[in-house]
């Protein structure tokens, strides 16, 4: 089962990585927003925010298809706004940042800088970028499976994980990557194997199509009988004004025993025949189908929406729910980070693993194969070129003149830029140097962040402090962190001493721990 | 304050557990241990980590107490492994 384990790890193992770092830091991705909007400030009532974003769209967009208000929440003070403008004859529907808008508590736009913020880590983490996101989304599935043949075969592979369960031995090579590898893996063994399979499952019906392709004949039609708040509704031509959203979201906070609104759909506003669809915050229950009520827009009169949740979609629900984990608070949201960052630490020394095991047998240590070469490249331009990406993509954020055109685009280009070059480095550079330079690069770029931000946006770790604002204290607090961590792991780097004899020295070094 | 308690009983009930095996006694303890206590930490070890669920089920609910449990574990163990090995880094000091 090992060789199972090893190739199956491999193979996936760099986007895997990438997966783990990007979602992990997705669990913050509303905190990392925050963080690169520093125009967002103060905290609203959502009723009045909500209200306040359908005065909003009464003026911008009054004869749209629909509106889409997600209310300020605790860990986001802003009111997001879309409308979808109705559809011409003959045109494609695409992204468009046009129809979107950020407002405050009164409804009136801030004009925050453009930045994807925390949502592009998170759309990454299964989109990735640059590539078709259905292929993207087959990828990702793959890799998904491929950690979950890991996973199982691993823990057949890994003998003694109880005898070996505390076994963390330092400056044994091999043996010291073993063991931090199996101490990443068990410790968070059940968060590993919940994730990767609940991360399968937010896809599945996507990777595995027949259910829905067996019993409906269009897909669409499966997704309206499971979702009847997204059918679509024609409006009846007649005028007739909204009534105001404050009762209609009080009642359903009640019918929810107090659950805050996630947010509010209105379809066909200010016709006669409008809808509007609330659905509670994904922050109250682990389930991630969020639960919604809808109602007659001219008259506030509740509509029945069928039948409830059938026993499957909850269980499906409450998969995604516990992967997502935005029923998290503070607590269980640091658990799952400390959880995936274990998750990046066993797929990163992983793949360090299959190479140091390998260099031992090398024929020839000076002049490694091709395959060889490649993969320890790839590992130093992944394990510390993501890294630094990101670091350049949190400096980016504050040093992008603000009125640059597609300074959004900008910020997620300068990830890729840095993080190729950091790929080109790898390969022009001796490996052992290349690892030392890569993860100093990294912990360099991570130190410079809470500098660089509290030169260009006039806010620090002090004044961050004295204001008791944790958010900003705890970003700047995570980066100087990494930035250690990267330091501390170049240092370990330079001190590691090769072997040059190698086979001598491996069997030598299997008798000692033998 | 649950999650501090759930963390403080999972390091706990790992520290027992691993003060029980033979590799990590002598660090950990100092000395070997008789059989006798070490059967008697091996079981201790596991009623403390079961009360660190009974804590969080308590604290947070049965569904959520679980899910954080997992994550108490996970930091009690690791601060635990932390702990060896600065026992580890004075010993290759010395």
């Amino acid at each position: 089962m090992a060789w199972l384990h090893t190739w199956t790890g491999l193979l996936m193992g760099w986007l895997l990585f990438a997966m783990f770092v990007t979602g992990t830091a997705a669990y913050f991705q509303e905190e990392i927003t925050r963080w690169m909007k520093p125009e967002l400030v103060g905290a609203t009532n959502p009723v009045a925010a909500t209200q306040g974003a359908m005065d909003h769209l009464q003026k911008v967009a009054p004869d749209a298809e629909s509106w889409f208000i997600t209310p300020p929440s605790a860990r986001n003070p802003a009111t997001s706004i879309f409308w979808q403008p109705k559809k011409k004859e003959g045109e494609k529907r695409e992204r468009r940042s046009d129809t979107r808008a950020t407002l405050d508590g009164n409804g009136q736009v801030i004009h925050a800088r453009d930045t994807p913020g925390g949502f592009f880590l998170y759309r990454f983490h299964f989109d990735l970028h640059y590539i078709p996101v259905l292929w993207a989304r087959y990828l990702v599935g793959a890799a998904a499976m491929f950690m979950l043949i890991a996973i199982l075969s691993g823990i057949v592979t890994h003998k003694k994980i109880f005898a070996d369960f505390f076994m963390l031995r330092f400056g044994k090579g091999q043996r010291s990557w073993l063991d931090a590898h199996n101490v990443a893996a068990v410790f968070a063994l059940p968060f590993h194997l919940m994730i990767t399979y609940t991360g399968l499952v937010t896809l599945a019906v996507m990777y595995m199509p027949w259910g829905i392709a067996a019993n409906y004949a269009r897909s669409d039609s499966f997704f309206e009988a499971v979702y009847p708040e997204r059918a679509e509704v024609s409006p009846t031509g007649v005028a007739a004004p909204l009534v105001s959203i404050a009762p209609l979201m009080e009642s359903a906070s009640r019918q929810w025993h107090g659950a805050a609104v996630g947010n509010v759909r209105i379809v066909n506003p200010g016709d006669k025949g409008v809808i509007i669809s609330i659905s509670r915050s994904p922050a109250s229950s682990i389930g991630s189908s969020a639960e919604t009520l809808m109602f007659e827009g001219a008259t506030g009169r509740s509509i029945n929406a069928g039948a409830g949740q059938s026993r499957a979609l909850a269980t499906q629900g409450v998969m995604i729910g516990l992967h997502a984990g935005r029923f998290a608070g503070w607590g269980l949201r640091w658990l799952y980070f400390l959880s995936g960052v274990s998750g990046a630490i066993m797929v990163g020394s992983g793949l360090v693993l299959w190479t140091v095991k390998r260099r031992g047998r090398l024929p020839d240590p000076a002049r490694p194969p091709f395959g060889f070469r490649l993969v320890e490249r790839l590992n130093i331009a992944v394990i510390a070129g993501l890294p630094a990406g990101i670091a350049i993509y949190f400096l980016a954020n504050p040093l992008l003149p603000l009125e640059k055109v597609d300074r959004a685009e900008w910020e997620v280009h300068s990830l890729f830029i840095a993080w190729g070059a950091m790929l080109a480095w790898a390969m022009v550079r001796p490996a052992r140097r290349a690892w030392i330079e890569g993860l100093a690069a990294a912990a360099t770029l991570f130190a410079l962040v809470p500098l660089v931000d509290a030169l260009m946006v006039s806010r620090n770790l002090f004044t961050g402090l004295a204001a008791g604002d944790w958010l900003f204290v705890g970003f700047d607090a995570v980066m100087v962190l990494l930035a250690a961590s990267f330091a501390c792991a170049a240092r370990i780097a330079s001190r590691v001493t090769l072997p040059t004899s190698s086979r001598m020295r491996s069997a030598r070094g299997t008798e000692a721990t033998a | 304050m649950i999650h501090i308690l759930g963390i403080l009983f999972s390091t706990l009930g790992s520290g027992v557990l691993c003060a029980g095996m033979a590799k990590h006694q002598s660090r950990l303890v100092g000395r070997k241990l008789p059989p006798s206590t070490v059967r008697l930490m091996k079981f201790g070890g596991f009623v403390v980590l079961a009360l660190a669920l009974a804590i969080d089920a308590s604290g947070l609910g049965a569904a959520y107490g679980l899910i954080a449990w997992f994550g108490h574990l996970t930091v009690g163990a690791a601060v635990i492994l932390i702990r060896l090995c600065s026992f580890n880094a004075s010993g290759l000091r010395r």
